[in-house]
């Protein structure tokens, strides 16, 4: 068994790990990073081939359970209205996702206090606010000063080209006199840091060929691996993190690119393995000290997981729109229903997030299963209906945290390493069923406005399992939270979680800006109380 | 993998749904499904819905000999039209898997995208063009000012 120590060890290169690394290396101690996948070489993403379509569907699918790579595990997701969509390499969740980038507000950090319901975060937008814009500038954003539906900041790029469809709903939100935005994207508009500017793939969700997209491999990790200190080995998968008699972590036990079981010690010890991966290791990190799983005296890890329930609405128009093309997920959201209004049944609220049109293949597929696109001589007519001429809002829903949305361990399903596998429970709560009703019926009337002449609403969405959060939360209380203000565990002082685990709410908005907000704030904590942090 | 190749009556069969799912339009010269390769495309990408669908094909054609007292590939296209209709309103997974992946392989063939006038090529490196839009339009969003809720 090889051994070896270091001073800082980050388990996971996805968005946290890589905000967190690039500030912790200041330090000039020795950074090591384990990451169970693979780093991603761009030639191989889908959207350089022709057939990328059903590329996209295999090898880059969203869902472990059906992408099956080496470096995935698989997850049992069967007592769950959602399933998990994720991705293991360096990079992590950013590989695939869309790049749609809208901070939490400054609402979402107090809902207890403003709505009675959930939990207050024990910090604020404010404590974050310069985390986020020195995230902003480190990833590249796009985006247009001056929302009414946040405090101002900067974005150091312009916006990324709404096309006519932006045009054209913006008109339609324009009639009803509602809130719309374009969106604060994770994509550059112009050249920017040695990177090249969005061409317009359109299939962003399957990884960028172009580097345009920033994932955090292309954003992060190159620079942080140029620094002095810093290592990142990619093949590696913790099964566990040890700790010793007074309750301090001592490393890790993982298994090589070989299969061979290996131990890493390390000073402090960082996950950042997101909203599933998180609770999942603590839970195989079982010993005499912790029985229930490492951290969770509080028996709060696992619990309160939270998605962003979804919908999804489909709005045809008459006219070529062009929608297919663009950014995928990124075009234009409105926060007209983000704050909480009694008036409409449910606390809280959710973003319309307006997305481009389908490809051809999914235009084809999902138009099938509905009845739209037929077989036989109606076939052709009907397809060019929709091709290009199709805008698609999405309602992202915040969702509350309850107990009985968990992740726990799976008896019998394990990874390749024999790693038992992640279990999820997961069921809507009254609360949130009636908001996505609300959202998919306002995102009707916006398409409508807008002029379409045919829409289609889905909802509840299963396949939606983006987001991943809650299952370690921070708070004060150690006896219903698992990490502190500054994400060090109530019960192990050099451990950190820095990832969306440690959400106490979800907000109504993709939450990678606000996690990596988090981890670079996170790490400034270690930085500055380096000292005293473990006393 | 031990991928079982389909006989030639069964590429005969098969041929003739896949018209049944996708016939041609002459006017607009698009081709028909059974003209776009769609037994390579399912050995490249789907290898493992070969035999699956092998043995589909013998069940359809058991099925529409109990009917028709004739082959499948004896049926007119109204006929066998009609006959993989009820299949599938029976909910044969089968045949919709099938049309399914017939959609996937027709709707990225190159001579199908290019006289839809799509982009028949892989998106990278070329991309497309979009327009930026009109930020003009934002001006009533400003002009209602701040809707955020301040803590």
């Amino acid at each position: 068994m090889k051994e070896d120590i270091v001073d800082i060890l980050v388990i996971g290169a996805g968005a946290s790990s890589a905000a967190a690394v690039s500030n912790l290396s200041s330090l000039g101690v020795n950074i090591l990073c384990l990451e169970q996948g693979d780093w991603m070489n761009t030639n191989e993403y889908p959207s350089n081939f022709k057939n990328w379509q059903t590329i996209r569907d295999q090898q880059f699918n969203q869902s472990p359970n059906i992408r099956k790579r080496e470096t995935d595990y698989p997850i049992n997701e069967e007592d769950s209205e959602i399933e998990v969509a994720n991705f293991n390499g360096v990079g992590g969740g950013t590989i695939l996702y869309s790049g749609h980038f809208p901070r939490m507000k400054p609402s979402d950090f107090s809902v207890k206090s403003l709505d009675g319901v959930g939990e207050d975060w024990p910090i604020s937008y404010t404590t974050l606010e310069p985390y986020f814009a020195q995230n902003d500038i480190n990833m590249g954003v796009s985006g247009l000063k001056g929302d009414p539906a946040i405090p101002e900041h900067e974005l150091p790029l312009p916006p990324i080209a709404m096309g006519r469809m932006g045009e054209v709903i913006g008109r339609g939100f324009n009639k009803l006199g509602w809130h719309w935005w374009p969106s604060d994207t994770a994509i550059i508009s112009e050249d920017y840091d040695g990177r090249a500017k969005c061409i317009n793939l359109s299939p962003c969700n399957s990884g960028c060929s172009q580097g345009a997209k920033s994932s955090v491999d292309v954003a992060y990790w190159h620079k942080n691996l140029r620094k002095r200190g810093v290592e990142l080995k990619t093949r590696c998968r913790v099964r566990e993190i040890l700790v010793d008699e007074k309750d301090r972590a001592k490393g890790v036990i993982y298994y090589d690119e070989n299969g061979v079981e290996c131990r890493q010690f390390a000073e402090i010890v960082i996950i950042a393995c997101n909203g599933i991966g998180t609770p999942r290791i603590l839970l195989n990190s079982k010993s005499k000290y912790f029985p229930d799983g490492l951290s969770n005296r509080s028996g709060m890890v696992g619990k309160n997981l939270m998605f962003h329930p979804w919908g999804r609405v489909e709005g045809t128009f008459e006219e070529m729109l062009d929608s297919h093309l663009g950014p995928q997920g990124s075009c234009v959201l409105s926060h007209e229903f983000y704050e909480t209004d009694q008036q409409r049944g449910f606390l809280r609220g959710y973003t319309l997030q307006v997305v481009r049109g389908q490809p051809p293949v999914n235009i084809a597929k999902w138009g099938y299963k509905r009845g739209a696109v037929p077989w036989g001589t109606q076939h052709h007519e009907s397809f060019q209906k929709y091709y290009g001429k199709q805008i698609q809002i999405e309602v992202c829903c915040e969702d509350l945290p309850e107990i009985s949305n968990t992740v726990t361990l799976d008896p019998n399903l394990k990874d390749c390493h024999g790693i038992p596998a992640p279990k999820i429970t997961y069921q809507l709560s009254d609360n949130s069923r009636k908001m996505l009703n609300h959202g998919l019926e306002q995102a009707r009337i916006a398409l409508e406005a807008a002029g379409a002449k045919e829409i289609f609403s889905h909802g509840q969405v299963r396949e939606s399992g983006w987001h991943n959060m809650g299952t370690a939360r921070m708070g004060l209380d150690p006896d219903n939270s698992v990490v502190n203000e500054w994400g060090q565990s109530h019960d192990v002082k050099n451990l950190f979680i820095i990832d969306g685990s440690v959400f106490v709410t979800s907000g109504a908005v993709n939450p990678t800006t606000t996690i990596q907000a988090l981890a670079l704030y996170i790490s400034d904590q270690i930085k500055n109380n380096i000292t005293t942090i473990f006393s | 993998m031990d991928i079982k190749k389909f006989n030639e009556d069964q590429i005969l069969d098969l041929n003739k749904i896949l018209k049944i799912i996708i016939p041609p339009d002459k006017i607009k010269g698009l081709p028909g499904a059974d003209e776009i390769k769609f037994i390579e495309f399912i050995e490249k990408f789907h290898p493992y819905f070969i035999e699956e669908l092998s043995k589909e094909l013998i069940a359809i054609q058991s099925s529409a000999e109990r009917k028709y007292s004739r082959k499948i590939v004896d049926l007119n296209e109204a006929e066998l039209f009609s006959f993989l209709s009820e299949l599938k309103s029976a909910n044969d997974s089968l045949l919709n898997d099938l049309t399914l992946l017939v959609y996937e392989c027709y709707y990225q063939h190159q001579s199908v995208l290019e006289i839809l006038k799509m982009t028949a090529r892989a998106p990278f490196p070329e991309g497309h063009k979009v327009m930026k839009g009109d930020l003009k339009l934002l001006d009533p969003v400003i002009k209602k000012g701040r809707i955020y809720m301040e803590v």
